[in-house]
């Protein structure tokens, strides 16, 4: 089964997301791909850790390539725009061979893991008025996005805590 | 009229060739685009009749008037902060004002999400 889980900045998509897991595992496992760069990413982590805190979650941090990651039985992916931007703007990174990646490294856990809820996010409702770059990383993330929910088994939009399942 | 709406890069107009068959989709407002049966980026074309000094629900209702079975494909951008710019400003408004008077008058409109199309009207 995969699932995926999208929505807004504090929509509340991952606690969604986490309890949507909780249901297939009481232990699975959370890859958490935001890399603590600074302190506001320092704080996110920390919120997200005090979050799942106690609901039985084991974590493993990875920032890329998570298509050679060890996992099976039932997985949380937090989250494919983290994971995206750490491919895109890694010194190897270009927009395409970032979005291959993710999508490829997606494919490779949904074969190894029973289960697995893949949280992404919505970025590109407030028009184009962006730089290139920007642009870019907003287009591969449409694309992921789309590629991921084709693939999905369930597909859920997040909207101040209430999930709509589009798919 | 379909109209169908979502973010930028959310995977409109794979839908739309997916979903009605459509081979090619023209951009709104474009010479010869009068009869197309899909017509993409009316959100742009609300931004180029404003610039014009044009009036846009009179281009709206004129685009349906001509071509009654058009789909017409538009970015949601009025979900972020307000635009320092006062025309971007305007035009944001301008045209989520321009998406309500489609969707009155559309027999459907359709919201895609992660290129996932969903009725909702």
């Amino acid at each position: 089964m995969f699932i995926l889980v999208t929505g807004g900045a504090g929509s509340g998509k991952s606690e969604f997301a986490e309890n949507k897991t909780l249901l297939f595992d009481a232990n699975p496992l959370y890859i958490a791909a935001m890399e603590p760069s600074g302190s506001e990413a320092a704080r996110r982590i920390e919120r997200h850790r005090a979050a799942r805190a106690g609901k039985g979650f084991k974590t493993a941090e990875r920032y890329t390539d998570i298509k050679n990651l060890d996992v099976g039985g039932t997985a949380l992916l937090e989250c494919i725009s983290n994971l995206l931007a750490n491919e895109m703007f890694s010194p190897t990174g270009s927009p395409e061979r970032a979005a291959k990646e993710v999508i490829e490294g997606v494919r490779a856990l949904c074969g190894r893991c029973a289960n697995l809820v893949a949280v992404t996010n919505e970025t590109s409702c407030a028009g184009r008025d962006y730089g290139e770059g920007t642009l870019s990383y907003m287009k591969a993330l449409g694309y992921v996005n789309a590629v991921l929910a084709k693939k999905a088994d369930e597909v859920y939009e997040v909207c101040a805590s209430a999930a709509i399942r589009i798919k | 009229m379909i109209f169908v709406l979502g973010g930028a890069y959310s995977g409109k107009s794979d839908y739309v060739r997916e979903a009605f068959g459509v081979t090619d989709i023209a951009e709104c407002g474009a010479p010869g685009s009068e009869n197309a049966r899909a017509v993409r980026n009316f959100h742009l074309y609300v931004r180029d009749v404003m610039r014009r000094g044009g009036d846009v629900e009179k281009c709206a209702e004129e685009l349906i008037r001509s071509n009654p079975d058009v789909i017409i494909i538009s970015d949601e951008i009025g979900c972020g902060i307000v635009p320092e710019d006062a025309f971007m400003r305007e035009w944001r408004e301008t045209a989520g004002r321009a998406h309500c008077f489609l969707a009155k008058r559309a027999k459907n409109v359709i919201r895609v999400v992660c290129g996932i199309g969903r009725v909702i009207k």
